[in-house]
């Protein structure tokens, strides 16, 4: 029947309430941003992998390459561990193919007979189902400028240009997401100091008569490290739940609207761990803003005003 | 119980607050502390409820070095004695119960015991009736009485008093004084400053004295 200490201070807090819950508002909205930005970062480092899976290296040779030769580089090739396939087409191939896809602009092209000359016979490559989307791009890259020096090599093109620009793109933006990831979090480490300073000031006189009778310090200090990790716990759990909301939304969008662009199958939300992760994470940091603030109390507030 | 030997005590200014005071107070003793504002009473009573230490010298209480002690051990060395203040430091939304349970409930007395002892202490200072009212409403000597009741019920070795009955009419401090000596009578050591010269001269105790922080009287 009688409350214990440690209860009576809990309730004593809660008297704080309109502090505490716009600090909820608060540090759910730092939290909200942060879990955005991963998942934004996710999801792009998502479809680029997506994006470079299909990337294929057309190597175009010389009119003037000998079948050995030809035969010769295939084998070169294909020893590099990282490529799939390989497939040669020849000027007859590539000109019926182009014939096929031209047919219906410019039928009269065609029967021009020195077209042939200005088909060359190519070689496709594709890589192996192994390797992920970013490397996929250094293989290529890597393997390029092998094949380059190559004397019956006339040109490579592998669509370099747009995927190195998205892949730059994104390198930029996950950057740019872990400094507001840091500076966010700092931001909510701060508030929720803050309040636990404001909630120590409001609770002083108790603080003081405890700190008269002997209380020990951690009994002192351990509700507000309560009352920040609760907050911080909140935060996290509600800003999981908001952007849960509108990634569902949004994948919604996707699937209806900008069909498409099939990306629906391939995005995801945060899995459980790193909700897990992050939980504890905003849990923790709302205990650290706490105790950044309650440890120097209990140095002789009563005696100060003796 | 309580030894003060060639004690300083030094504010940054410097405010020389206490001269090597010597002083020395025996188990159940009852004394007083008096002098004029800014004597040192106060610098005095903060070092023996650990809340301040000494420039030099030694200050110690049941024999405990108060130079010496970390935080947990301040703690605990405070479970050991009893503050009153003349603001009574009661917790407003506590009840005086309540208020008068919590240096027995932070050491984690059952609370059977607790409803026990508390009751006792309650009969004692007379405020039974009370038991379950708040400190708001209640008069400024109830409200004085629930803070030496607060400052009791764990059965100190000490009981210091800073100018308890300063914010009381004469009858309520003669009141408080009367509870004050019974305390003692029960075995606790009674150290009470207050500027009231007149109630220290009827009361015929050992009195202290300091001026400009030093000792100048005891007897
Ligand atoms: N924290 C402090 N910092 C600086 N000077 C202080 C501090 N506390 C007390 N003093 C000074 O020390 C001297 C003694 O003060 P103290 O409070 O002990 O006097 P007191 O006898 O209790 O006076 P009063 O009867 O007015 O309560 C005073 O000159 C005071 O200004
Ligand atoms: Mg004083």
């Amino acid at each position: 029947m009688i409350r214990s200490v440690f209860e009576q201070r809990l309730s004593s807090l809660k008297q704080n309430w309109p502090l505490q819950f716009s600090t909820l508002v608060v540090v759910t909205s730092c939290y909200l941003v942060v879990i955005i930005s991963f998942l934004l970062s996710q999801n792009l480092q998502k479809i680029l992998t997506l994006w470079g899976n299909d990337l294929q290296m057309t190597v175009y040779l010389n009119e003037e390459s000998e079948p050995s030769e030809v035969q010769l580089l295939q084998e070169k090739i294909r020893e590099n561990k990282n490529v799939g396939r390989v497939k040669l087409i020849t000027k007859e191939e590539a000109l019926k193919e182009f014939r096929g896809q031209m047919a219906s602009y410019a039928p009269d092209l065609l029967t021009h007979g020195d077209i042939l000359n200005l088909i060359p016979a190519s070689l496709q490559i594709s890589l192996s189902e192994s390797t992920a989307g970013m490397e996929h791009l250094k293989i290529l890259d890597a393997l390029a400028s092998v094949l380059k020096s190559e004397e019956i090599v006339s040109e490579v093109s592998y669509g370099q240009d747009w995927v190195k620009k998205y892949s730059q793109l994104i390198f930029y933006f996950q950057r740019a997401c872990e400094a507001i990831g840091i500076i966010i979090l700092g931001a909510a480490l701060f508030v929720l100091s803050n309040v636990i300073r404001a909630s120590v000031q409001s609770r002083r006189q108790e603080i003081e008569v405890l700190e008269l009778i002997g209380a020990m310090p951690s009994m002192i200090r351990l509700p507000f490290l309560v009352e920040g990790a609760s907050i911080g716990f909140l935060s996290s759990v509600l800003a999981v739940t908001i952007s849960y909301l509108m990634y569902s939304g949004i994948t919604g969008m996707f699937e209806k609207q900008l069909q498409f662009l099939q990306l629906s199958g391939h995005l995801s939300f945060i899995n459980t761990l790193v909700i897990i992760f992050f939980c504890s994470i905003g849990t923790g940091l709302g205990a650290i803003g706490s105790y950044l603030c309650v440890r120097q109390i209990n140095d002789g507030w009563a005696a100060k005003s003796l | 119980m309580i030894e003060f030997s060639h004690v300083y005590k030094t504010y940054p200014g410097p405010v020389h607050a206490l001269k090597n005071i010597d002083l020395k107070i025996a188990k159940g003793e009852f004394v007083f502390l008096t002098g004029p504002s800014g004597a040192g009473k106060t610098s005095l009573f903060k070092m023996i409820s650990a809340f301040d230490v000494a420039t030099s010298g030694l200050v110690q209480v049941a024999g405990i070095d108060l130079s010496r002690l970390n935080e947990n051990k301040v703690a605990e060395y405070r479970r050991k004695i009893g503050v009153v203040f003349q603001d009574f430091r009661l917790l407003k939304d506590r009840t005086i119960f309540e208020n008068i349970a919590l240096p027995l409930q932070i050491r984690g007395d059952r609370s059977q015991q607790i409803q026990r002892r508390v009751q006792e202490v309650l009969e004692q200072v007379g405020l039974s009736h009370k038991y379950d009212q708040f400190p708001d409403f209640v008069s400024g000597g109830e409200q004085q009485r629930t803070a030496i009741a607060r400052a009791i019920v764990h059965q100190p070795g000490v009981l210091i008093a800073d100018e308890p009955t300063g914010n009381l009419d004469p009858k309520l401090s003669e009141e408080i004084m009367d509870l004050l000596e019974r305390v003692c009578s029960q075995g606790t050591t009674v150290f009470v400053a207050t500027h009231d010269q007149e109630m220290v001269r009827r009361r015929k105790k050992r009195r202290v004295d300091l001026k400009d922080g030093l000792l100048v009287g005891d007897q």
